[in-house]
Formats: structure tokens, sequence, C-alpha cells
């Protein structure tokens, strides 16, 4: 028998799906799976998620215009900033942060996978800002080939 | 959960490099550091939760106005 882990440890789908079903609202379950599997976009040949790049409406930025640097910066979240205007003071705690982004970064490393099987990707979390974010933040880009 | 709230009209230094800006209402409505300003607007879920929001889409161009970070002490 080979056992394979869940990407967060000591699960156990039967408790944590009962805690789902019995602690949470149906309307905070989607907001968390859609957060998980967020939108992307392609835009000459670059991914990224769609909601940045709609905000920044452009793929040049101050920092970093070479390829890998328009992804990086445009897919760059603040996961510090997520967090920070919680009463939940254990939301604060940076290893906590830390690890919900490198959560995050695997399921959007799945879904990248899965829409794009050509392509290899790079995911990055920093613990101390990124470019002009601050605190804990994740982001990916393509390896050039 | 409760929203994160301050003195109507003020703002905060939070002394971790953020300061806090509180509208009328005490609510956040700007986050600033050395490197971005950011808005933070308040979304309502379809069951009638009040979310803030100072995610990318709330960034302002370019980098924070130098009379702010002098007048913050950032």
């Amino acid at each position: 028998m080979i056992i394979y882990n869940g990407i967060i440890e000591k699960s156990n789908f039967e408790t944590d799906i009962s805690f789902v079903g019995h602690i949470l609202s149906i309307e905070e379950i989607l907001y968390l799976m859609k957060s998980l599997s967020p939108d992307f976009v392609e835009v000459n040949d670059n991914i990224y998620l769609l909601s940045n790049y709609k905000s920044c409406g452009t793929e040049n930025n101050r920092f970093d215009n070479s390829k890998q640097g328009k992804e990086k910066y445009i897919n760059t979240i603040s996961i510090s900033d997520v967090f920070y205007f919680s009463e939940d003071q254990q939301s604060h705690n940076k290893s906590v942060q830390i690890d919900i982004g490198n959560f995050i970064l695997q399921f959007w490393k799945m879904r990248l996978l899965y829409l794009f099987p050509d392509k290899e990707f790079e995911f990055i979390l920093s613990e101390n800002n990124l470019f002009d974010e601050s605190g804990v933040c994740i982001t990916f880009c393509q390896i050039i080939k | 959960m409760q929203i994160h709230s301050g003195p109507p009209n003020s703002y905060t230094n939070l002394n971790n490099g953020h300061v806090v800006v509180y509208g009328p209402e005490g609510k956040p409505i700007f986050d600033i550091d050395a490197y971005r300003v950011k808005g933070v607007f308040y979304n309502t879920t379809p069951s009638g939760k009040v979310i803030p929001s100072f995610g990318n889409s709330t960034k302002f161009n370019g980098p924070t106005p130098k009379s702010l970070i002098d007048f913050f002490g950032l």
C-alpha cells in the first residue's frame, strides 16, 4: 500500500469535509474555492491572473519588462495584504501566511499545468516583499526554454 | 469576523511600514507604505457580508509620492 498525502498535512477527508459542511456557509465555501481556482488570461504568449491583468491595464511595469518580469509583476499577490485588516490575530502570523501562500500556489500550479501542458512555470513565494507589494507575496511566471 | 476600524477621519502608523487612513465612518480607506498607495474598497457578498478589498486593482499608479513618505515618516 502506498499513501499519497494531500497538499496540507494531517488531512482526514471525512473529518475535513464534515467541518466544511457544519461550520462554513455555502457562500464561504464558494469564495474559498474560487480563490484557489482563479481566472487566467493568455496575452502575447504570457499568462496572467485575469483580475490582476485587468487592474494593471498594460503588460508593462516600472520594475522589469522582460517576459518573465511582466508575468512576475502582474501575477504578484501579497498574502499579507489579504489578512491585513483581519481581526483574527492568528492570520497575522508570518508562518501561517507562508503556509497559505504555498497552498494557493499548489492549486494554481495544478490548474496552470492542466490548462497549458506545453508550458513550464516557476512558482515563487517571497517572505519579504516583491516589487511594490509588502510582506509575504506569491507570484508565478513561465520558465523560458 | 469584524472589520478593522479606527477613529473617523484620522490615520495611524502601524509601525510595520504601513499607515492606514480611516474615513468618516472609521473604516480604512487607504493603506500606504513606502512603495505604493492602495485604496480600500468594500464589496458586499450576496448574503450581505461587507468585505474590504485592497488588492492590485486598488493600487495607485506609480510609487508612493515622496511628500507622503516624508509626511507619514515611512
